[in-house]
């Protein structure tokens, strides 16, 4: 059915257009075939003629260069003139008639001469070897005057001897008497017979042929003569004569001077090819020729087998085509046979059928019309036949159908709609009518076939049925869990929006093909087989299910977790009618649950404290790690009220940062402290979070605290030990710095005093070398002095002799006797305070103290009548303070912290480097300790005052 | 002014330094009277003619002050600080005269509007030198206002 064609004539259409194509094909082919060997044989005979006209004039040449040197022979020879002109003056002189006759006589045998004459200039014959011939032609006599005049070898050309009737050549040559003054004595006449040798040389043909020849031709006036016996005309030598005006003879173009290859007409009135040459140095012109017959009948040959190949290649595609359109027509007229009994077997059916099928024109004539047709509509065929079909048309419709007739012819895609019909007794019916174009052979619309089936009985039941279905639907979509219905054979025949909205979708299967919903129970973890599912135990089984847990994977592949329940319907006899199945979908309940356990792991296993607490301040939630951090248990907690954890002077703050956190201020974070159950206070970080209830009103306050108070007192050590570095600093620059100055200044004094030195010494003075002695002296004691102090301060924390216990007294009365000697030279009174503590420290370093700050009360004694120092401690704000007051000049309260700094000294006439009290100052600060000075101002004493916490003996405290 | 000895107000606590420069202006023939004190506060004193310098004829105004900067009491840079700040006392030349080559040194000394930073040389060839220069420049050839 696939290939039938449209009919048997138009495939032998084709088909002969495809034999006539090959045919055309195969002729051109052959016949260029033909014209190219042609040509190739053409040329070659071409080459062959024109090879033997060239051969043939070489040849022809060099026998006419022969002939004249035959001549030259005798030509300006004087011994042969001395007897010529022996013979001419006696002619009876017998012995140069026999020396002429031995000469002469040797030509003729040897070469192709057939008479020598010897004849004087009067043109008589004096001597003829051989004797006995013809008389001389008139022809050569009337040349013998010429030849005398040109005194040349002279070639007399082809000329008739008007005596015998012979053709001859001649070779003339001039005989002068050089003795006589070249007078001409007579000529010598060679006599040639062509028939010898030239003759037969011309005609020769080097290969077998049936026409070709070679002609030999010369112009005489306006004539082409033939010099040659010709091979298919007889006496033709001399006598055939031709003018030149017959240009279409090659022999002719030959006696014009044309070389070269022709076409022409021949002698004989044949078309001939021919080459022609001219003869040089003489009057001749060749003609190789052949006629063009034979030139082409080998060609005929091919010509005959081109021919015969072509017919049989035409025969052979003939035949193949005949076949191929025998074949199709055979194929084509079993194809319209299958189908006649087709379309027969069809008209039974339309006959037969109860839908109504009518056949009809463009102008609504009905032209068929079945027994269903007659059934449906009540009408008769004959009837039909008769009414148009608008009769049959409701009016309401009757745009509608004549609008889709029109889009149908029209060329759209539309073949079915349901429409409305009336019966002969006037009911109106609801049809189902699909309308198909009916098209003549040549692809002309002619008509509509319509197939029409009454649809009133269904469209009530549908529409009784669509209410019912809708309302159901509604309900069940209104529904918010998934509801499945499953029927009596156990298909799905309904799902809720609800439960599509579950699987991404429906499948609407029965029982066995259930395994397209795929579910696994959440606590075996078993896939469900078909007959698993709650609905088809529901029912198969009669089993009510409820809330199976599965987690189902979607039908777009995503999972979620559901509760599956189905009860079975049962009809009135009890016997199972069908099932409902209802899923409910609860993954992001499972999922929440599932988050809120791991977080509930997370905050009970947390290091923070983690707590909750209403807005009355009472915990109700409580964390292993408040527990850690606070002492109390979970249900100590849970007991008390939040400001139990409170320190005392955080409430406020506490109470005010849960206020503006209610309030809604985007606080959270902050620091404050905490008590714990053992009373220490701890700094804690704490981040508050208010919680909601689902309704969004705050209901408590969950509270992250973290203890941070090692971290807050590592800070501060850090800050503090910071500063210290920076002091430090600060020192050891101002250290270096100073200490550079003031040992330069002794280096400036004694090498400038060494050059006064010098010049003082030059001029013995006395007294100014004294002077410079002393300069430098006490500049080098300065130095001496400040170096040692630096050692000494440098060893200050470096140089660490072990911790000893010792009192008080023990430093005073060493510091007193070592300064003995001061003391007695400014006669000072030592009061020594009552009490005595104890210290633990290096005793070296801590007696330094005292005698630097005894040494210095002595040295600022001034002019005080009374000298007095006071040494003791006393108790200031739980701290030991020690003391060492005097009664000497004091120091103006400006200069009070000028005078710890190293090198300083407040009076440069004073004694010292200015170190004293900045080691003391070091030491100090070694025990952790302060110094400083009090002193009303100048003349009014001065206290210095220190403490040492680092040397306190805790030991002896207890 | 001419043929009236310049006072010159050196403020050195070292008194062999004090020695040196006397004995180089003694040697040079610029005729000048050389006024010493040991001390920052003794420098101030001086100059504002108070305590034991409240007599005038014990403190003529000086032409030139030479100044060190390490002094006992009050520093040199502080004295330094006062006098520039002062209207009557800043036209006088104050030329540092010191041992230090730090750097902070001349900073700070320059920023309170010193009028020279000299430093000590070791040496004490190089020392006269450099007592002759100054006494030419600042005695001789600077010119200064009446």
């Amino acid at each position: 059915m696939k290939t039938i064609e449209a009919s048997p004539s138009r495939a032998g259409y084709v088909l002969l257009l495809a034999f006539l194509l090959l045919a055309a094909g195969i002729v051109t082919t052959g016949y260029f075939y033909y014209r190219n060997h042609e040509r190739h044989h053409r040329a070659e005979v071409e080459r062959q003629l024109s090879a033997v006209a060239d051969l043939k004039v070489g040849e022809l040449v060099q026998w006419r260069k022969e002939r004249l040197e035959n001549g030259d022979v005798f030509f300006k020879n004087p011994s042969f003139a001395a007897l010529v002109r022996r013979l001419f003056e006696k002619p009876a002189d017998e012995d140069a008639q026999r020396q002429l006759l031995d000469w002469l006589g040797k030509y003729p045998t040897h070469y192709d001469y057939d008479q020598i004459r010897l004849m004087d200039a009067q043109g008589v014959s004096r001597m003829t070897v051989p004797a006995g011939r013809p008389p001389v032609s008139s022809v050569v006599s009337r040349r013998i005057p010429e030849v005398l005049r040109s005194g040349q070898v002279t070639l007399l050309d082809f000329y008739r001897n008007e005596h015998d009737q012979r053709i001859n050549l001649a070779v003339m040559v001039p005989i002068l008497d050089e003795q006589g003054g070249n007078q001409p004595l007579g000529v010598l006449v060679l006599r040639v017979d062509p028939g010898t040798y030239l003759y037969p040389f011309i005609k020769r043909w080097p290969t077998p042929s049936l026409t070709a020849e070679t002609l030999l031709v010369r112009r005489e006036g306006n004539e082409t003569v033939f010099l040659n016996e010709l091979r298919f005309q007889t006496n033709t030598a001399m006598n055939l004569r031709v003018p030149l005006d017959s240009t279409t003879m090659p022999a002719v173009q030959a006696a014009l001077g044309r070389d070269g290859i022709m076409e022409g007409i021949d002698y004989r009135g044949v078309s001939v090819v021919a080459a022609l040459r001219t003869v040089p140095d003489s009057p001749w012109a060749l003609v190789t020729r052949m006629d063009t017959a034979e030139v082409y009948a080998p060609m005929r040959e091919q010509l005959w087998l081109v021919v015969i190949l072509i017919g049989a290649l035409l025969l052979g595609t003939g035949a193949c085509v005949g076949l191929v359109w025998r074949q199709q027509s055979i194929r084509f007229y079993r194809e319209r046979a299958e189908t006649d009994n087709r379309t027969r077997r069809f008209a039974t059916v339309v006959k037969d059928s109860n839908d109504a099928i009518t056949i009809q024109d463009f102008e609504g004539r009905i032209t068929a019309w079945n027994r269903g047709a007659e059934l449906m509509y009540g009408y008769s065929e004959a009837e039909a036949l008769a009414v148009n079909i608008e009769r049959l048309t409701t009016p309401d419709k009757v745009a509608e159908q004549e609008d889709f007739i029109r889009r149908l012819i029209a060329g759209e895609a539309i073949t079915s709609f349901e429409t409305q019909r009336v019966t002969k007794d006037g009911r109106v019916l609801d049809v189902w009518m699909t309308v198909t174009k009916l098209m003549d052979d040549a692809g002309n619309p002619i008509g509509l076939a319509s197939t029409e089936r009454d649809i009133t009985a269904r469209k009530q039941a549908e529409e009784k049925l669509k209410g019912i279905e809708t309302l159901l639907q509604t309900a069940v979509d209104a529904m918010p869990v998934g509801l499945w219905i499953l029927d009596a054979e156990g298909k799905i025949v309904t799902s809720s929006t609800a439960a599509q909205r579950i699987w991404t979708g429906v499948h609407y299967v029965g029982v066995d093909q259930l395994g397209e919903y795929k579910g696994w129970r959440i606590d075996s973890g078993k896939l469900i087989e078909p007959h698993e599912w709650a609905g088809a135990r529901a029912l198969e089984k009669g089993e009510t299910s409820i809330e199976e847990e599965v987690e189902i994977e979607c039908f777009d592949g995503t999972h979620k977790i559901i509760l599956d329940s189905a009860v079975p319907l049962r009809k009135s006899d009890g016997s199972i009618g069908g099932a409902i199945t209802i899923n409910q979908d609860i993954t992001e309940r499972r999922r929440a649950e599932k988050d809120l356990r791991r977080f509930a792991t997370v905050v009970k296993d947390s290091n923070d404290a983690i707590t909750i607490q209403d807005f009355e301040g009472r915990i109700t939630a409580w964390n292993r790690g408040a527990e850690l951090m606070y002492g109390y248990s979970e249900a100590e907690a849970l007991a008390v009220n939040i400001e139990r954890l409170t320190s005392p002077g955080k409430v406020a703050e506490q109470k005010d940062f849960i206020r503006r956190l209610v309030a809604g201020e985007a606080v959270n974070s902050f620091e404050t402290q905490r008590v714990t159950k053992d009373g220490r206070v701890l700094d804690v970080w704490m981040t508050v979070t208010k919680l909601m209830d689902d309704a969004g009103n705050p209901i408590g306050l969950a509270s992250t605290e973290r203890d941070i108070t090692a971290r807050k007192q590592a800070e501060v050590a850090l800050h503090q030990s910071g500063l210290t570095l920076q002091e430090k600093n600060a020192e050891l620059e101002r250290f270096l710095y100073t200490a550079s100055h003031d040992l330069k200044s002794p280096v400036v004094t004694v090498r400038t005093f060494l050059g006064y030195l010098e010049q003082d010494m030059a001029k013995a003075d006395a007294v100014r070398i004294e002077k410079d002695l002393r300069f430098i002296r006490t500049a080098a004691d300065k130095m001496a002095r400040l170096l040692d102090e630096l050692l000494q301060i440098s060893r200050i924390g470096r140089v660490v002799c072990p911790p000893v216990r010792v009192t008080l007294r023990t430093l005073v009365d060493e510091t007193l006797s070592t300064v003995a000697g001061r003391i007695a030279e400014r006669g000072v009174k030592v009061i020594v305070g009552e009490q005595d503590v104890t210290l633990y420290g290096d005793q070296l370093r801590l007696a330094e103290i005292w005698q630097n700050l005894v040494e210095n009360a002595c040295k600022f004694m001034g002019d005080q009548k009374e000298p007095r120092i006071d040494l003791g401690v006393e108790v200031r704000e739980a701290e030991m303070v020690f003391f060492v007051r005097d009664n000497g000049i004091g120091i103006d309260p400006h200069y009070h912290a000028k005078v710890f700094s190293l090198f300083e000294k407040l009076d440069s006439k004073a004694e010292g480097t200015g170190l004293g009290l900045a080691i003391v100052k070091r030491i100090v600060e070694l025990y952790r300790g302060k110094l400083w000075v009090e002193s009303p101002g100048q003349g009014q004493g001065a206290c210095f005052y220190f403490t040492l916490p680092g040397a306190e003996d805790r030991s002896q405290e207890t | 002014m001419k043929g009236e000895a310049i006072v010159i107000l050196l403020v050195e606590d070292d008194e062999a330094h004090a020695e040196i420069v006397r004995r180089n202006f003694e040697t040079s023939r610029i005729a000048n009277r050389l006024m010493h004190v040991a001390d920052g506060q003794a420098a101030l004193d001086y100059l504002y003619r108070r305590n034991e310098f409240s007599d005038p004829a014990n403190s003529p105004r000086p032409g030139v002050i030479l100044l060190d900067l390490r002094l006992p009491k009050v520093d040199g840079l502080e004295v330094l600080r006062i006098i520039k700040a002062d209207p009557n006392l800043s036209v006088i030349p104050a030329v540092v005269l010191t041992t230090s080559q730090a750097e902070t040194d001349m900073i700070k000394a320059y920023s309170n509007h010193a009028n020279s930073y000299l430093v000590k040389p070791v040496d004490s060839v190089k020392f006269t030198e450099l007592m002759e220069t100054f006494g030419y420049y600042w005695l001789a050839w600077n010119q200064k206002p009446n």
